[in-house]
């Protein structure tokens, strides 16, 4: 699984995760099936990718083959069965189904009874902590990655000065947004104009969008507006809870991709 | 009718054994080719590429070309059974949209698609009859029979010159032959006009002079030059593939002239290019003032000159009067420039406003030999900004401009407008001997517009035109409307066809006339008037043609039927015309009228010969609309020729340097500017007036009429826009979002006389205007800019067309809206 990491390295915004490296870097093998596999994410210890080697198309596994595959592994690197369910996400049939932390080892939810290629809805994002709101400067955008590990789930939280449509924080000026272009997936990092709290614009084909009204399109050809990334606050932490509006690339926000580090 | 955005958070994939067609986009004249995929709710693809008909992995990849965005799919009724739409640009295109790019107005085609829970609800879908003052459903025999019986009762008490026909020129090539064919072989009244134009006849008058086609490039030359010469368009906005698939992709300097500063002016400025921000209506004068430079400094390219252009003797030779009165041999233009100081860029920029070292610095860029002694290779491209104020001779300046700099015919070098829609007309010749207007003695297309305020068009059959907001002094034209049709007597009481055609007869007796529209929509502005309604298909409802501004042309398929009894326009056109006892209209479907035009009327065409495809077709036994379709996205360049016995397309007209001139050589065009001049000086606004002007928005196509069916669009722009300078709205106390209004007494109407015209929208306060500047949409239902804009054609006297962009009026704060809450007044011209 191909990473770039300009994202990391942009010099847009701060990121959560500056100085770890991104990028998987071991290979782990299913025994009874060599074609599947089971990547290893050397940055995060307790993230583990689970694609078909041939499609790079995540699919179902089994989760005694989990038991057999993973767990003995990464027991023997000290990897506890309790920090791997912290991720509260299952790969199920294609289908990625998140939002507590008893996805595919509930009895009640097994991996056979999910429902294959069912709408995900948006109560099923998963909860990541993504900033402190006292640390937040005005106008410098803060890096995360939501809801799902992909290029295009780049994403940025940022304190605009202005209220926005969707804003949270005590003076409602609060958002967050996807970085990936809807118009063709070019990525928007480095691209926010303070002055007029507009993102773009884009490089490719120059689309703009305002980041207070909704991410709409102020100029450009898009036919989505940016996602906007559902915050909640509580205390000084802020959350990512939810995406509205489809992300570039994707059918869903919740398919097709393996699930975020939640930290 | 908007109805509300939704955010979709999911979008099926096209399972393996969707039914996928090609096509070309609706809307700008670039066209880019779409892969439309059909198939039945239910049923889905896989992500990975062995799963799904767009053979590709999801999540899909950056600049793929391949997402399918929430907009980009619909749901739809197809024989009774709800079907998945998806119609995305095609990611295989070998030309015009290379790599699946494409624009926000083709990438939410499928929210144009009918469907009986969306906005697009009010679709036209039945026949209707204005009974008793309100608009009804009646058979398609009863419509079609009462058009046929007052056509022919106009057509024998009154002639062929009292039946109207006011129709958009571009619906498809099947359409308007039908209805060409109609009015011009048929019926052979002149008494017919396109959408924005009184008169039928050349929009680019000038550039005939000079004997260039209007559309001689292709989309290629702009990546090829090393100068675009941009005057009175905005690529960006308006023909968007065009400008980020060639122009900004390529290295030449870009010069942007245009009142506005928009992004394309931006763009150009912070790639090195420059902005010409001309004062309204001085085109010309720039114009002449950089040819003035130019041959000042011996850039003219000399060898192109003295091979290409006429002989004082071939010009009075010509057959065209237009080339007789205005032609100038290159000594006679050189004369005429030079010995005018007003041409001096320092004096033409007291009346440009562009400063003459940035006229200087144009002129070098366009025309000065390299070191190496090779030409700059310039593309001269240009639309409405040009051609909307001083028809005639603004379309002459810039055609001279051409010459001098040698930019025609080929690779990287040419002349073009851009142009507003797609090159959809087929029409059979105009009757030019039957119409009552001539200048200086000779026959000119007349005014459609005048001859009906006088009450002299008994008929009227109005096709995809919302024809009051389409005309200036719009206010005018629908009170007289309101005067002919709803107020002289009789109306219409009784469903019996026999009784309707008595009592409209004799409305059209009394003095009155009868007006039918034939649209997709009623259109809002004109639909009031109707008599009859007659619901047309659209595009993607039936195998339908037409070429974009490179003359590409493409098969538009069919692939979903049209709501309730909608028929296509060619269908329409032929009931009636059986029903009026003509022959010749008995198609039974749109492939017979396609090889037929192509066999009758577009064989010879300087620009749209496709006689050649339709022989090929029949060699291989097959339909030419077969044939095309094989073409898929590519189609083919107009004219079509055979080349070493294979069927191949024409990537530039004049590339033999051979003009459209009695000679074949090219001439000057005498664009005089006392002319322009004098105009400008009656149009002019007055003490507390502003100049009015009109332009279009990226995300808007033409009338709004899909659009604002559109709810991802329409949010953005619920009502008309204003753009007004922010030292002006300051001293008015106008903010962004206020409600303003626009209104004039003076307004010089059809019949010369002065009328008033106002209307209302939401100020938007930017600096893409200047001081003394507004501008509106330029055809916002219900908001008629054109209200305001004069409508005398003696003041364009050569070929009788508006001076669109150059209305008049005060504008005041009348109030507020909540746009400001929803909709964003970000600058849009930030590059």
């Amino acid at each position: 699984m191909a990473r770039e990491n300009n994202f990391l390295n942009s010099a847009s915004g701060k990121s959560q995760r500056e100085g770890k490296e991104g990028g998987p870097d071991r290979e782990f093998y299913f025994k009874n099936d060599p074609e599947k596999k089971v990547w290893k994410d050397s940055a995060r210890p307790d993230v583990y990718y689970i694609r078909d080697g041939s499609t790079k198309i995540y699919q179902r596994i089994r989760s005694s083959e989990l038991e057999e595959s993973i767990w003995s592994r990464a027991a023997n690197r000290g990897t506890s069965r309790r920090n791997f369910m912290k991720y509260g996400i299952a790969v199920v049939g294609g289908v990625i189904i998140g939002g507590s932390a008893i996805s595919f080892l509930q009895p009640s939810r097994t991996l056979e009874e999910a429902p294959l290629g069912a709408p995900v809805g948006i109560q099923e994002f998963p909860r990541l902590r993504v900033a402190a709101l006292s640390e937040l400067e005005e106008g410098n955008p803060v890096d995360f990655r939501y809801p799902l590990d992909h290029d295009h789930n780049r994403d940025f939280v940022v304190k605009l000065g202005k209220p926005a449509l969707g804003g949270i924080g005590p003076d409602g000026d609060v958002v967050g947004f996807n970085y990936t272009c809807t118009h063709m997936g070019c990525p928007l990092v480095g691209l926010y104009n303070h002055e007029h709290k507009m993102m773009g614009p884009c490089a490719c084909h120059f689309t703009r969008f305002d980041l207070t009204k909704n991410g709409m399109v102020i100029l450009g050809q898009a036919t989505e507006s940016l996602p906007q990334i559902h915050l909640q606050v509580d205390g000084d932490d802020i959350f990512a809870v939810g995406v509205m509006r489809l992300i570039y690339g994707f059918r869903s926000n919740l398919e097709d991709a393996p699930p975020v580090e939640l930290i | 009718m908007s109805g509300i955005d939704t955010p979709k958070l999911r979008v099926p994939i096209p399972p393996i054994g969707a039914k996928t067609y090609t096509t070309a986009c609706d809307y700008c004249p670039v066209a880019c080719g779409y892969k439309v995929y059909v198939w039945p709710v239910g049923s889905e693809g896989g992500p990975s590429a062995s799963e799904n008909a767009l053979e590709t992995d999801y999540p899909v990849e950056a600049v793929s070309g391949k997402w399918i965005s929430p907009n980009m799919h619909n749901i739809v009724m197809i024989s009774g059974r709800a079907h998945n739409v998806v119609i995305i640009p095609d990611s295989d295109a070998e030309a015009v949209n290379i790599g699946g790019t494409h624009s926000i107005r083709g990438g939410t085609l499928a929210l144009k698609l009918y469907s009986p829970n969306r906005p697009t609800r009010d679709r036209l879908q039945y026949p209707l009859l204005k009974v008793n003052g309100s608009l009804q459903p009646i058979s398609w025999d009863a419509a079609t029979s009462i058009m046929a019986d007052v056509s022919n009762h106009v057509i024998e008490k009154y002639g062929p010159i009292a039946w109207g026909v006011k129709t958009q020129s571009y619906n498809f090539f099947e359409s308007t032959y039908a209805l060409g064919k109609l009015a011009n072989v048929a019926v052979r009244t002149p008494n017919i006009a396109q959408h924005h134009a009184p008169a039928w006849g050349d929009d680019t008058p000038g550039l005939s002079v000079v004997g260039i086609d209007a559309f001689p490039a292709s989309f290629e030359d702009h990546r090829m030059a090393d100068v675009l010469f941009i005057a009175g368009a905005d690529p960006y906005e308006t023909r968007t593939v065009l400008f980020t698939t060639y122009m900004a992709v390529s290295r030449a300097k870009m010069i942007h002239v245009d009142i506005r500063k928009t992004y394309t002016s931006n763009f150009a400025l912070k790639n090195g290019g420059q902005h010409l921000q001309i004062k309204n209506g001085t085109d010309l004068l720039l114009f002449n003032s950089i040819s003035r430079v130019i041959m000042e400094n011996g850039w003219e390219d000399k060898e192109f000159i003295s091979d290409h252009i006429a002989s004082r003797d071939e010009i009075n030779g010509d057959s065209a009067w237009r080339r007789r009165l205005f032609g100038q041999t290159f000594d006679e233009f050189r004369d005429f420039i030079l010995s005018d100081d007003r041409f001096k860029p320092e004096e033409a920029e007291k009346g440009t406003g562009v400063p003459a070292a940035s006229i200087i610095e144009a002129a070098e860029s366009m025309a000065k030999p390299k070191e190496n002694g090779e030409r700059p290779k310039v593309v001269i491209g240009f639309e409405k900004g040009v051609y909307w104020t001083h028809n005639f001779e603004n379309t002459g300046g810039i055609a001279n401009l051409a010459l001098l700099t040698g930019s025609v015919g080929r690779p990287g070098r040419a002349i073009t407008r851009y142009g507003g829609h797609q090159r959809g007309g087929m029409f059979p010749g105009y009757n030019l001997d039957s119409s009552p207007d001539e200048y200086q003695g000779n026959k000119i297309e007349m005014d459609q517009d005048r001859w009906t305020v006088e009450g002299k068009t008994r008929f009227v059959w109005v096709i995809g035109v919302d024809w009051v907001g389409a005309s200036a002094a719009s206010q005018f034209l629908a009170s007289r409307f309101r005067e002919l049709i709803l107020e002289t007597q009789p109306q219409v009481t009784s469903t019996d066809p026999s009784t309707v055609s008595s009592q409209l007869k004799a409305r059209i007796d009394n003095g009155g006339m009868v007006m039918a529209i034939q649209d997709i929509y009623l259109p809002p502005d004109t639909g009031e008037y109707a008599d009859l309604v007659l619901p047309a298909a659209a595009w993607g409802e039936h195998d339908v043609s037409r070429a974009n501004a490179e003359r590409r042309l493409r098969l538009y398929s069919g692939f979903m039927n049209p709501p309730g009894e909608a028929l296509p326009d060619w269908q329409i056109v032929s009931m009636v015309a059986q029903k009026m006892g003509l022959e010749g209209f008995s198609w039974s479907n749109s492939n017979e009228i396609f090889e037929e035009a192509g066999l009758e009327t577009s064989r010879g065409k300087f620009r749209t010969d496709y006689s050649v495809l339709v022989e090929t077709a029949r060699e291989m036994g097959v339909s030419a609309h077969e044939l095309l379709r094989q073409r898929g996205t590519t189609g083919i360049q107009l004219p079509a020729r055979i080349e070493g016995g294979e069927l191949t397309g024409t990537p530039r007209l004049h590339a033999d340097l051979k003009f459209k001139t009695t000679s074949k050589k090219a001439m000057f065009c005498k664009a005089d500017w006392d002319v322009v001049e004098e105009r400008l000086n009656k149009l002019k606004p007055g003490p507390g007036e502003f100049w009015v002007s009109s332009s279009r928005t990226n995300h808007i196509w033409q009338t709004a009429f899909d659009d604002m069916r559109k709810p991802y669009i329409i949010q953005r722009t619920p009502m008309n826009m204003l753009e007004i300078n922010p030292g002006d709205a300051a001293a008015l106390g106008i903010s962004s979002g206020d409600l303003v209004s626009v209104e004039s007494s003076t307004v010089i109407s059809q019949t010369g006389g002065e009328t008033n015209g106002a209307f209302t929208a939401a100020a938007y306060v930017t600096d893409q205007v200047p001081p003394g500047v507004v501008s509106s949409h330029f055809h916002w239902p219900k908001s008629p800019v054109n209200s305001v804009v004069p409508a005398n054609t003696k003041l364009q006297p050569i070929n009788q067309r508006y001076q669109f962009k150059l209305g008049k009026g005060r504008v005041r704060k009348i109030g507020t809206t909540r746009l400001g809450e929803t909709v964003p007044f970000v600058p849009r011209n930030l590059a």
